[in-house]
């Protein structure tokens, strides 16, 4: 009963509005875009089969030094410093340093550089096979000196990401993908696509993709929506009606925290029953695992739900619900920064939110499994251990023998003052 | 169990500052009034009897009950803070309900108890009104609803007039008279005509001490030749609030009627011995225990 009451506490909460807003908005703007056409069957004698990447300097390196001075010539460089899409601009400064870097690696000078007239606009030719080709806008020419070797070369296109401000094409995790990629082969290609029937059963693959992109957001909503709902009593001067009642504290806390993380869960069950339907459609004639977009979403985003909530939960309990999505917002922006650009195959043991942006690597996400169950766990038993030490904190404050961390700006002062 | 609170050399602390100094009370059934001035340590002492403070010191019981066992305390003690609300959206019936839950009540006992109180308290018309809609007074009346909601053995309410217009003072005074009939009711309280209209034992405290405890007659025959009116006229009122504790002036044309406290028949023409009053019997007890009374008085 009291867990029902809660919920319906939980339900017409401003909060829970906003979050659920967020969370289908997140569906449909990132996940419900790649879900557009269906994939085609690669056929033998195609001209292209797409690429792979394999680390080869002689290849990497033009490449990445072109796009480089491309980027430079249209200040443009595209980057996902935090998991999300952004044009970054550099100003003078910043431009200038970059151009000592290219000067390095090309050995085109910045006056080149500045005195070069730029077309943003690529130029479309017939190629050799016939077909129309996107041709790069034209740059100066680049000239490798002799003397750049491979290690000096990644050392400068890790500094030229630092000044794009992390997470671009030049980032150490993701460079090789991006600028040293190879012709697949129709085998490769094949053999690639048949994974994604016969061991993703197209579902699998989408499910990753769906809880990459909700991962994300649900690693971070909860702790807004927990934090309004854990200052409720004490905004509403309920707090010694309830905190005078028989109810433990145990029983009072982990119903709350039940309510909050079942409640969360329900718009992430929809959004992944729509997925379901909408991969489905795609696919008319195949089989699918009905059931691998729910499974995963529940293995993989619970975690991230229950974390959030528990961090809001506990830090509102100890100090403030501000400080609460402070903690919560840093550990969110490390985590997500410390996966830059690498958005597959980003999946350690103790990272908040996994990464794996793409319908292919089914063999990179099985090779991270033992990886990624541990992490689930992991964060599935810090949360319900958090909730244990909020009822303790709770239990408490309830008698009067703990009032809470008081390290506001202005406390802080005061004593500095005394 | 026997049904009655016993409060004994209780000690608490707020940091360095002493809340409650060796306080002993033993409070029985029916109205108990602690009065107080403001900061004297009587919501404290509330808090501690409701488990929502820590004593450092002493040993409390409530019915038999060491204060210690929290979870029983709370089962047989009902209690309204000086400064509460509840969920401003949910409905004065709703909002029952859910401190009925966390009262660990059954679904029709809470039915039954919240029909009953909400008739007794004169909120059933206002049953489905959100709380954010409800005025002071039946705010309060709510407040009395949710603590007797589990029919409760010990009725603590830390001042609970206050706000209130004269009429629903009246009201809600009296519908504590009613429910001390079955219980113990601590009424805290700075505002003495609360305690007069209500209780028989009383406590007076000031500075996390009791001064005293007992009747309200007894207390009124400790300052019985205390009092005294006096007529004076405009010019010497200064001169007189600097020498006496004044407890009323009633201005009439060229006099003014003064009521002051002395220990001996003042030194003022005219002085009479008057009756004491409750308020007059309050102040000099706290005169007597050499409390500062002079009120600002230069």
């Amino acid at each position: 009963m009291l867990f029902l009451k809660e919920c319906k506490k939980v339900l017409f909460s401003l909060t829970f509005l906003i979050y659920i807003i967020t969370v289908f908005a997140m569906y449909y703007t990132q996940f419900q875009g790649d879900c557009d056409t269906p994939l085609e069957k690669p056929l033998p004698n195609q001209s292209d089969y797409g690429m792979t990447a394999k680390e080869i300097p002689e290849i990497l390196m033009p490449s990445a030094i072109e796009s480089l001075v491309n980027r430079y010539l249209s200040n443009s460089y595209p980057a996902y410093p935090m998991g999300f899409y952004k044009d970054v601009h550099l100003n003078e400064k910043k431009k200038n340093k970059m151009a000592e870097i290219i000067t390095e690696i090309s050995g085109i000078t910045k006056q080149e550089l500045d005195n070069f007239t730029y077309s943003e606009e690529g130029t479309m030719t017939v190629g050799a096979n016939g077909m129309m080709q996107y041709n790069e806008p034209e740059i100066p020419s680049v000239n490798i000196p002799k003397t750049l070797t491979y290690k000096r070369f990644r050392e400068l296109m890790d500094k030229a990401d630092k000044i794009i401000g992390g997470g671009s094409e030049y980032n150490d995790n993701n460079i090789v993908e991006n600028f040293s990629l190879v012709p697949k082969t129709y085998e490769d290609a094949l053999e690639e696509y048949n994974k994604f029937f016969d061991d993703d059963k197209i579902t699998g693959a989408y499910a990753r993709l769906y809880c990459d992109y909700m991962g994300i957001v649900l690693a971070i909503l909860p702790v807004f929506v927990a934090v309004s709902f854990t200052s409720l009593d004490k905004k509403s001067r309920m707090e010694q009606l309830a905190y005078s009642r028989k109810i433990s504290s145990a029983k009072l806390v982990f119903t709350r925290y039940a309510s909050l993380v079942l409640m969360m869960i329900i718009p992430v069950i929809i959004t992944a029953f729509i997925a379901h339907i909408t991969v489905k459609s795609l696919y008319p004639e195949n089989t699918t695992d009905n059931f691998a977009i729910i499974k995963n979403a529940l293995i993989w985003l619970v975690p991230n739900i229950m974390f959030s909530t528990a961090v809001g939960m506990i830090i509102t309990e100890l100090i403030s619900g501000i400080i609460a999505i402070f903690i919560q917002g840093t550990l969110w922006f490390g985590s997500i920064f410390a996966g830059t650009g690498s958005l597959t195959g980003s999946i350690n043991k103790f990272t908040l939110v996994p990464r794996h942006n793409s319908l292919y690597g089914a063999d990179v996400f099985k090779a991270e499994h033992s990886d990624f169950v541990f992490n689930r766990i992991f964060f599935t038993v810090l949360s319900l251990t958090m909730i244990l030490i909020t009822a303790f904190i709770y239990e408490q404050k309830r008698g009067g023998k703990f009032n809470g961390l008081d390290i506001s700006f202005k406390n802080i002062k005061s004593k500095s003052e005394t | 169990m026997d049904n009655k609170i016993e409060i004994r050399n209780v000690d608490k602390f707020y940091g360095r500052k002493q809340a409650l100094d060796n306080v002993n009370l033993t409070i029985s059934q029916g109205m108990f009034g602690l009065l107080g001035r403001n900061g004297a340590g009587k919501t404290t002492l509330m808090k501690t009897l409701a488990t929502l403070h820590k004593k450092q010191k002493g040993k409390i019981t409530v019915c038999g009950i060491p204060i210690e066992n929290a979870k029983e305390i709370r089962s047989i003690t009902g209690y309204l803070p000086q400064d509460f609300s509840m969920y401003p959206t949910m409905t004065v019936e709703e909002s029952l309900d859910y401190l009925g839950i966390l009262s660990g009540m059954d679904s029709e006992t809470r039915k039954k108890r919240i029909k009953t109180l909400l008739k007794r308290v004169n909120l059933t018309e206002h049953k489905h009104k959100k709380v954010k809609a409800l005025s002071g007074g039946m705010k309060r009346r709510l407040g009395i609803a949710q603590a007797l909601l589990h029919e409760p053995r010990v009725l603590i309410v830390d001042e609970p007039t206050a706000g209130l217009d004269p009429e629903e003072r009246i009201r809600f005074r009296n519908l504590l008279c009613e429910v001390a009939e079955e219980r113990i009711v601590i009424l805290s309280t700075h505002i003495v005509g609360d305690i007069e209209a209500t209780c028989e034992d009383i406590a007076i405290m000031n500075n996390g001490k009791i001064l005293w405890q007992g009747t309200v007659s007894e207390l009124l025959k400790n300052a019985v030749g205390k009092v005294f009116t006096i007529n004076a006229e405009k010019k010497f009122l200064p001169q007189i609030k600097n020498n006496y504790i004044v407890t009323g002036m009633l201005v009439q044309n060229e006099y003014t009627t003064v009521r002051i406290i002395s220990e001996n028949i003042p030194d003022l023409q005219g002085a009479v011995t008057a009756d004491p009053n409750l308020e007059d019997a309050y102040m000099y007890c706290l005169y007597s225990h050499g409390c500062d009374v002079s009120g600002g008085n230069e």
